[in-house]
Order: structure tokens, then C-alpha cells, then sequence
């Protein structure tokens, strides 16, 4: 090997690290340890001059090994390769040494920091030495994607990157796709009618030639990584050959009609057992539910069904069935479940009939709803005052602390709606009014001005008397305790995770935020990408978030998927390990280790083989490996000796 | 306005969002001068002096109602026992108050009579034999009843320790009273702004004698004395290994030996959750599951119960600084019991039933008010002598 040369670059980061660490006295500092030719110390080392700093110096000096002390890794390891590799060294040759998260922004205590930074870039400096050049593998991918959930995010990421080129998986758990935005009545602030936005961009997907539609499915297995994904999809048997023409004689034949609630109605209205969840579905094919069915439940009914079909289409004997699909890249938007009021019994949610929650208004605002449209009470007549209470099941340490985004502007579009269909007073009960996006502040004066009241104040309860619901809060601005008689009060509910969010998280190795949501990989540079590469997340199943902001980030996701796609190929891993056939017994420890299945046993050569495409460089095998046989690029034995002892020196006992 | 400092508990308000879900939560509502939020508002805005100027802070039964619907999940109730002892520190005690403490420090009971008056209670317990009446304070026991100063001090609620040692002793349960050496749990003077520190040596006194006994059970019957027995002694710092129990967590496994025969003729109850057991302490399906046991009885809930439950009016002192409030808060919970049409109201505290019983009185409301000891008593088969066969 040639003479070691190193040149040592640490960053002020401004007065991020320069402000607490003596930058200059640990360049200094560095300036003598051995191999080191050149130590400097820069305002902003991530910047261009600070860059042109490193390439003249390897230029001038000779320099082989370069240690960057600044930021984390995470930031910058890509900037500092790239200028090592420009200079025409391997970019493997520069090691970091953070100096900020891990040193400035934990402390105040300039001596002690300073002494901390000296040993991380002592720390490096030895094992720079031991590095490697590295040339990372490049594989061919799948170019195809997998789409998890058909609500709006999942229909506007499945057209994009189908309309791009690219063989589109769209995999929805319900019947139909359309999700919640099938079943709301008018949208804010320009109040269009949901559905009729909404149900063309449905039909494109039913007619789009890249994408394949798989309905009634879950995604229950993921295996392979970036670019090369095998995925397991559980279909469930829809009871009703594909041939359905959605004629609906089966729906009116059923001898369940009209005993089962509806989801699609929140229960407002009742369907029977087979059924077409609503008029738009997509695919527009009936369903069998076979918790209600009577074929299922007691093998005992007259089929009416089945003598109704003329096409002849619904079988019984259908079957539950595991597909497999491979895709270079998934888009996760699986969407929310609305918050159960029944958790909050103050507010009598299933005790009053007349306590309704937000979905439950939007289907009965809906022309096409259980009531036509009408705005009624329990009593069959319309409301002469209407409570609307915001935060439910939001903001609130005892429910979900988040905001759920959307429900000052939705509960601003139930006044409207409630006043414009019976004229009835209408009280808003908010805590805070968050009108943040576009139109929308301008959206709540206008219904100020349409005469609805808004009161600040959370409401304590709501009990029955007199025939009235009467309402509890004070009126914060007032001062004063009040009790409001009303004939009705719709509950605005907030927004979780979707059901399965925790089985999902863990099939497809994805984390989950404090308020259960999706997390993404960084909440402002890298928001649509989740930690796990080729694996993104869009819509309310990342957070709760209205439609703009749910189309906005759907497009984006399918953007980044069809960049992926599009170049090709992916760049594995330069951790990734490797087995020297001479050393490796054949113990297969290390299998059993390996918690992504990349580690095969050779049957015919009786030793251990590495899948470098599945390969994460977690490093798992290596540590374990009993006769030392298992090599992690990056992470040698002796660089990760050589770091030790550095930061050991001078330690006398611990 | 100084922010409050970060260990100060009155720094806890700066996250109030003002949402005013205390101020209408609140039982005495209707009666106050200002809102609960405005008195956060005061603390928020570090106006202290204004704050204590009010009568806010004594005018609460610290049922805690507010706090548990606090969507930023305030200790509020600690608040308001932080302003009582800044009052006390400043002012010295509020109203009645000083009266009482007197009394407690004096005679270490609230009615401040002497230690002997403790077992006059014993004197007329229905169907018990004058040697089991002689042996209910012993030397040793497996379980001590700790009476607590209403029971045994108020005529009125007499049938409440005499009916726990009547189903205690059909039990079979060997059991003891603390007597003459029973000293108040000490939770008046917490009310009243005295601080933690103040009924150290009550808890010292309490625990030793209870120690002294070789129990391994403490019985209550009052959820008050439960909530200091179990949360506040062990804040003190005084480590006791007695299990604590009130009667309801104790009781269902006794009554499901059988041994006891029970009358099964049709009644229809209420029950009312005192703050002190279902709200602060989370005992809310033991005494159901108690009421479950008894035949006959059918239970239908107010609109607001377990921890929802409204406050009878009589805790925080409430009733000796403001007697007015106190029952205003009690007629308002009867007029919640009256909408479930059942013959009883049963509750499990002896503080709840005093206030709940007046407020019937005062509303002329038909309605038997008792603890469910008295109901479960009442309920012994007394054809049978309440054996099985």
C-alpha cells in the first residue's frame, strides 16, 4: 500500500458546532496525529468553497484518506463522497466524525466538547486508514409498482405512475375502491360535489390498461428489497364470478335485504347480504358477505340469489387464494379510520339518537344517502337547532393528541350544509378555528356571514331533557357557562391510522409515528419515502390530511416511484458483507440470524452463500459468525479495532 | 408576571389551551362568580395574588371531574391544593377550617370527640352476641377494619361499620378493630392546605398500630381513607406492606362462599360512584360486580357513572366551607338518579350517602339512600338467620 496520506476538514456548521466547540484548537489538535499531512478548520464545509478545499488539497498534497468532522452522516456522507470520488479517490476512502448531534448540540460545556470532538476525529483518523475502495453492486429491478389502498391517494398514485408506462398493482381491502371520499357529500372550500370529482378518476382506474385491480385483498407478505420486491397478496373470495354485469337482480332477490347495516351508510341505511356497496363501485360487481350470508351462517336459504342471476355468476365455492406479485417499488395509502365517538360517552354518541357523527351527516347531506339529502331528527323532522362539535376524539391527551387536520373545515361545511337544508341555528363549538389552506380562511368568514354562531369552547357534556339534547361549554369569550337546548349535535370526529396499521407495519417492515401514523424517512426532506427504500406513503395513512394535501402527496409518491423505475437499476449496498469460502464452516449459524433471508447454504460446496440483493449490511452474521468468516464491507474487524482503541487512548481504566 | 418555575406545580397550567371543558364540567358550575378557566387564565398569566383573591379554589369538592376531562391532561386538582397552601401559609386557615384543624391536632378526630367515643357504634350491632361484640378489637388479626371518623362518630351513619362487621363475622373472617387507637386518615387537613407534611405523623401513628396487629389486610369502608391509605401515605415516603382494601374488593369472594343467604324479592337500584373510588382510584367494576351477587337486584346506570360519575357535593371540605354549594351539587345528582326510576340509591361511601341523603330530603324525592354495606345487610335473609342451608 502507498503512504497513508490524511487531511482532516472540521466544520463550524456556523454557530451550530462552532459555537460550543473550539473548532481551530481541535483542527489543531489533529494536525499531529500521525499520517495526518493537512488539518483545517472551515465556517461551512458542506459549501462549495468548502469543497474545493478538500479537491485542491488531494490535488496538492497527495492526500489518499480524507475525515470530514461536521454533521451526521445522514446529512452529508453523499456530499463528501461525491467530492472525494471527483478528485479521483474511492469515495470509500472519507470517514465522518460527528461532531454536532453527537457533540455541540447535546452541550454547552465548551472544554468537555471540544475534548469529545478531539477523540471522534482521533477516532476516525485511525480507522480511515483501514479503509476499503469499494465499487457497489448494481442490480436490474422490477419495473412494475404495488399500490396498497384505493381511497383517493392510492386511485391518483395507481393512474400516474400506470399513465407513465408501468405495470400498476392496485390492491384494495374493500369490495370497491373510492374509500372515504366515495362517501362524502360536498368537499371544502369550494364545496363540489365529492363524488362526481371523484368517481370519473375511479372509472379511469377501471379502465386504465396498465393497472390491475385486485379487490377484496390484503397484503399479507413482503420478501426482497429496493427495486425487487415479491409481495403476497390474500385474495378474498368475492363469491361472484368476475362475468357480473352489476345488474343488481341479486341485491333485490336476497332474502337479507335491508337487514344489514351498510357501511357504506355508517349504518344509516341497511343492505342485504349480497350486495353492491354503492351505485359507482368500482368494479361494479355484487359482493356475498359471508358473515351475514345464510349460506354461510346456517348452509340453509332458497338462493334467491342464484335464480336471480341470469349470467349465472354466483358461486359459493369460491376460495380464499395467496397471489404473488413482484414490483420494483410500493406506494403504502391505506388511508384512516374515523374516530368511534362511543369513546367519548360524555357526548352520549349510541345513547341520543340524534348525537350523529360526521360521517354519519355527510351520508345523510348526500343526495344519493339514506334520507335523499334531507336533514332530519330521529323523530323523521328537520332540526330547528344544530350543535356542531369540533375536536372530537382530537387534540385531546385522554383520545389522540394530533389535530386531525380537516375538522374545522369540515364542521365549517356541516353548518353550511345543515343551514342551507333546514334553516335551523347553527352553534359551532371549537377550541381553536384552523382555516390554514388555500381558500379556506376566506371559506370560514363566508360562513360566519351565513349567520352560523361559532363558540370557543370544548363541550363538557350533553345530557336529554325536555325533549331537547342540551349542550354544556362555556363560552370562553363571554366567560359564562352555558347550556344549549338542540335537536341535534354532530360529533366531528378525528382521524387514526387506518385498522390494521400495526399488522401492516410489521408485513411490510415500516415504522409508525407516536400518533400511530406511517413515519416517513424525514419529515421535511424526505416526507413521501419511508425508512425502508422503495417503500412509500401517501395520504391520510402517513397523517391526517385533507384531499389537496393527500393528491398532492400521492402524485409526489408516484413520482419518486416512477424516478425509480424509470433509471432501472438500484445501487446495493456498500455494507453489505461477504463469506470467504475457505474460512466458512458451513455451521449455518448465521442463517438462522439473518433477518431478511439473505444467507442461502450451498448444498454441493457445504458452505454459506450471500444474496447480495437481499443483504442490508446490518451486520448480524458477521458478529456472529464463530470462525470470523463473514466480512461487513465498511465494518472490518480491524476498522472497527482501529476506532476502538483510538477512542480508548488515554482512557487509563474504566 | 413571572412564568411559573418549571418544578412549581403552577408551571403545569402554561400548557392550558383555555378550552373552558373545566369550567362547565365543573358540578358547582352554576354557582360560581368566575369560570374554572379564568382561574387558569390568572395562573397562566402568572397573576397569583389575583388567583388566591378568589374564592375558586375552596369553592371545589376536588372530585377531579375537571381533570379528567382536561384534554391536556392538567393535575388540576393539584393545583388547586397548591393554592390552599399558599392561602393557609398566607392568610392561615379559610373559614371553618381552623376550627376543625384545632380539633384534629387535638383529639386526631374530626368531630373531636374522645378516642373511647370510636366503638360506641359496637354498642347496638343488630344479631351479634355479646362475646363476639367483646372480641371485635384484638390483639392480633389477619384483617384490620379501619372504621374511619364518620362512621364511627356519626350516629347517622352507624349502620354502615355495623353492617361490615355483620357480614364479616358471618364470614367467619378473623378480623379486628383499631378501637381507641384509630386516628383520622388525615385527608381534612390535605383539603383544608396543611400540605403533605402535616399528617405525617397521623400516617406514622396509623400504620403502626395497623402493623402492630400483624394484618396483612387493611378493610376501609371509606373511599377517602382508601385514596390516603393507598396513594398518599406511600407519597409520604412511609412504606407499608399492608394491603389496602375497600369493602368492595374484598367482599365478592366472601359473598361467593355461599355462606351467606340472601332474600331475593325484586328491587331496582342506582349506584353512585364516589369520586374518591371510581374516579381516582379506578374501583369501578368491584362494587357492580358486588351488586351482581345479590339476587333480585336489578342495577340501572345514570346517564353519568364509573368514571364519569358525578360528585355528591361532600368532598373537599366542601360542605364545611360552603354548605350551600355542597347541597346544590347533591340535589342535582339525586334529580340524575330520580331519571333512572329505581327504588335506591346505592353508594359506597358514607361522605356520599350523608350529602346524597339531605339532598333527597331537601328535594322530597322518594328514593332510599343508602350505603351498599346497609343494602347488602338489609339484604341478609333474616328467615333463614341469614345462614345457608
Amino acid at each position: 500500500m502507498n503512504e497513508v496520506k490524511i487531511g482532516i476538514y472540521v466544520c463550524h456548521c456556523g454557530s451550530n458546532i462552532g459555537g460550543v466547540v473550539d473548532c481551530k484548537e481541535v483542527a489543531e489538535y489533529a494536525a499531529n496525529l500521525p499520517n495526518v499531512v493537512v488539518s483545517r478548520d472551515y465556517a461551512y464545509m458542506c459549501s462549495d468553497p468548502g469543497q474545493v478545499l478538500i479537491k485542491e488539497d488531494i490535488k496538492n498534497l497527495g492526500l489518499n484518506r480524507i475525515v470530514v468532522a461536521s454533521c451526521s452522516p445522514r446529512m452529508h456522507e453523499p456530499t463528501f463522497r461525491t467530492v472525494v470520488e471527483e478528485s479521483g479517490l474511492n469515495p470509500y476512502f472519507m470517514q465522518m466524525a460527528n461532531i454536532r448531534e453527537h457533540v455541540s448540540w447535546i452541550t454547552n460545556d465548551t472544554p468537555k466538547a471540544t475534548e469529545k470532538a478531539k477523540d471522534l476525529v482521533r477516532a476516525a483518523t485511525k480507522r480511515v486508514i483501514h479503509q476499503e475502495a469499494i465499487v457497489p453492486q448494481e442490480i436490474g429491478i422490477k419495473r412494475a409498482a404495488l399500490v396498497i389502498g384505493g381511497g383517493v391517494a392510492g386511485i391518483e398514485a395507481a393512474l400516474s405512475v400506470a399513465k407513465a408506462g408501468y405495470k400498476t398493482y392496485l390492491v384494495e381491502k374493500k369490495p370497491t375502491i373510492g374509500g372515504v371520499m366515495a362517501q362524502l357529500d360536498k368537499t371544502f372550500p369550494t364545496l363540489d360535489c365529492s363524488a362526481c370529482i371523484l368517481t370519473p378518476k375511479m372509472v379511469d382506474v377501471a379502465r386504465e390498461a396498465n393497472i390491475e385491480l385486485i379487490t377484496n385483498a390484503e397484503v399479507v407478505g413482503l420478501d426482497g428489497a429496493v427495486g425487487n420486491y415479491t409481495v403476497t397478496v390474500k385474495k378474498k373470495p368475492r363469491y361472484v364470478k368476475d362475468d357480473c354485469s352489476g345488474c343488481g337482480d341479486c341485491v333485490s332477490a336476497c332474502v337479507m335485504k335491508g337487514r344489514i347495516p351498510s357501511e357504506f351508510d355508517y349504518g344509516l341505511a341497511k343492505r342485504g347480504a349480497i350486495y353492491i356497496p354503492f351505485p359507482q363501485a368500482v368494479p361494479l360487481k355484487a359482493v356475498v358477505d359471508q358473515e351475514n350470508c345464510l349460506m354461510f351462517k346456517t348452509g340453509k336459504c332458497k338462493q334467491a340469489c342464484v335464480t336471480a342471476c341470469e349470467r349465472n355468476c354466483i358461486d359459493f365455492s369460491q376460495k380464499e387464494e395467496e397471489i404473488q406479485i413482484e414490483v420494483g417499488a410500493i406506494i403504502v395509502a391505506t388511508g384512516f379510520k374515523p374516530f368511534d365517538a362511543k369513546k367519548v360517552s360524555k357526548y352520549g354518541y349510541g345513547r341520543y339518537p340524534d348525537v350523529i357523527d360526521a360521517m354519519q351527516f355527510e351520508r345523510m347531506t348526500n343526495a344519493s344517502g339514506p334520507t335523499g339529502g334531507k336533514v332530519l331528527t330521529s323523530k323523521g323532522e328537520k332540526p330547528k337547532k344544530v350543535a356542531i362539535i369540533h375536536c372530537v376524539g382530537s387534540r385531546d391527551v385522554n383520545t389522540n393528541r394530533h389535530c386531525s387536520r380537516v375538522c374545522c373545515m369540515y364542521s365549517l361545511k356541516h353548518a353550511h350544509l345543515a343551514k342551507e337544508k333546514t334553516d335551523a341555528e347553527v352553534y359551532n363549538f371549537y377550541m381553536d378555528m384552523r382555516a390554514f389552506g388555500k381558500g379556506y380562511e376566506e371559506f370560514y368568514q363566508r360562513i360566519q356571514g351565513e349567520g352560523v354562531r361559532f363558540i370557543r369552547g370544548k363541550v363538557a357534556e350533553i345530557v336529554e331533557k325536555e325533549g331537547q339534547l342540551k349542550v354544556k361549554a362555556e363560552d370562553t369569550l363571554l366567560g359564562k357557562n352555558m347550556e344549549l337546548g338542540v335537536d341535534m349535535v354532530i360529533l366531528s370526529i378525528g382521524l387514526e391510522n387506518c385498522e390494521d396499521a400495526d399488522k401492516l407495519s410489521e408485513v411490510l417492515h415500516i415504522n409508525r409515528s407516536q400518533d400511530g401514523f406511517f413515519m416517513e424517512a424525514h419529515p421535511k426532506l424526505n416526507p413521501l419515502e419511508t425508512p425502508t427504500a422503495g417503500i412509500y406513503v401517501a395520504g391520510c395513512s402517513q397523517g391526517p390530511k385533507d384531499i389537496p394535501d393527500t393528491v398532492c402527496q400521492a402524485k409526489g409518491c408516484a413520482g419518486e416511484t416512477i424516478k425509480l423505475l424509470n433509471i432501472g437499476k438500484v445501487k446495493l449496498e456498500s455494507t453489505i458483507v461477504q463469506i470467504n469460502p475457505d474460512i466458512c464452516k458451513g455451521c449455518r449459524l448465521c442463517q438462522k440470524l439473518c433477518p431478511y433471508g439473505a444467507l442461502e447454504f450451498n448444498e454441493e460446496s457445504k458452505i454459506m452463500e450471500v444474496e447480495s440483493a437481499k443483504c442490508k449490511g446490518c451486520g448480524t452474521c458477521a458478529a456472529a459468525c464463530p470462525a470470523g468468516a463473514i466480512k461487513q464491507q465498511q465494518f472490518s474487524t480491524d476498522q472497527i479495532f482501529a476506532e476502538i482503541e483510538a477512542l480508548l487512548e488515554g482512557v487509563e481504566s474504566i | 408576571m413571572e412564568v411559573a418555575a418549571e418544578k412549581d406545580i403552577l408551571h403545569e397550567i402554561m400548557t392550558c389551551i383555555q378550552c373552558g371543558s373545566c369550567s362547565s364540567s365543573c358540578p358547582g358550575a352554576d354557582n360560581l362568580d368566575l369560570t374554572r378557566r379564568q382561574l387558569w387564565r390568572m395562573l397562566q398569566m402568572g397573576l397569583v395574588e389575583e388567583a388566591m383573591s378568589t374564592e375558586l379554589f375552596w369553592q371545589c369538592t376536588t372530585c377531579s371531574m375537571c381533570e379528567i376531562r382536561c384534554p391536556r391532561g392538567i393535575p388540576l386538582n393539584k393545583i388547586i391544593m397548591e393554592l390552599r397552601e399558599r392561602y393557609l401559609e398566607k392568610n392561615g386557615p379559610y373559614g371553618s377550617m381552623q376550627q376543625m384543624t384545632t380539633i384534629l391536632n387535638l383529639t386526631k378526630s374530626i368531630t373531636g370527640d374522645e378516642p373511647k367515643n370510636r366503638l360506641l357504634w359496637t354498642e347496638n350491632i343488630p344479631d351479634i352476641t355479646l362475646e363476639e361484640r367483646e372480641k371485635l378489637v384484638k390483639d392480633q388479626a389477619e384483617v384490620v377494619y379501619f372504621t374511619g371518623c364518620v362512621s364511627a362518630l356519626f350516629p347517622q351513619a352507624y349502620k354502615i361499620p355495623q353492617s361490615l362487621t355483620r357480614i364479616l363475622l358471618k364470614g367467619g373472617i378473623d378480623f379486628s378493630l383499631l378501637g381507641e387507637d384509630e386516628w383520622c386518615c388525615g385527608y381534612p387537613k390535605l383539603a383544608a392546605g396543611c400540605g403533605e407534611d402535616s399528617i405525617k405523623d397521623f400516617a406514622a401513628h396509623n400504620i403502626e398500630v395497623v402493623k402492630a396487629k400483624g394484618a396483612k389486610t387493611l378493610l376501609v369502608s371509606c373511599p377517602t381513607c382508601y385514596h390516603v391509605w393507598k396513594n398518599e401515605y406511600s407519597n409520604l415516603g412511609k412504606q407499608h406492606q399492608i394491603e389496602i382494601k375497600h369493602y368492595t374488593e374484598y367482599l365478592p369472594e366472601l359473598i361467593k362462599q355461599g355462606n351467606i343467604q340472601f332474600k331475593t324479592d325484586e328491587v331496582t337500584i342506582t349506584y353512585h360512584d364516589p369520586c374518591d373510588l371510581g374516579r381516582k382510584s379506578d374501583v369501578i367494576e368491584e362494587p357492580r360486580e358486588l351488586i351482581r351477587l345479590l339476587p333480585g337486584v336489578k342495577l340501572v346506570e345514570m346517564r353519568f357513572t364509573g368514571k364519569d360519575s358525578k360528585c355528591c357535593g361532600g368532598g373537599g371540605n366542601l360542605e364545611m366551607t360552603n354548605s350551600e354549594l355542597s347541597l346544590e351539587i347533591a340535589q342535582k345528582r339525586v334529580a340524575e338518579a330520580m331519571e333512572t326510576n329505581a327504588q335506591y340509591l346505592v353508594t359506597t361511601c358514607q361522605q356520599c350517602k350523608r350529602t346524597l341523603q339531605n339532598a333527597v330530603r331537601k328535594n322530597r324525592a322518594r328514593l332510599k339512600v343508602y350505603d351498599l354495606l346497609e343494602f347488602i345487610a338489609e339484604r341478609i335473609d333474616t328467615t333463614t338467620g341469614g345462614e345457608a342451608k
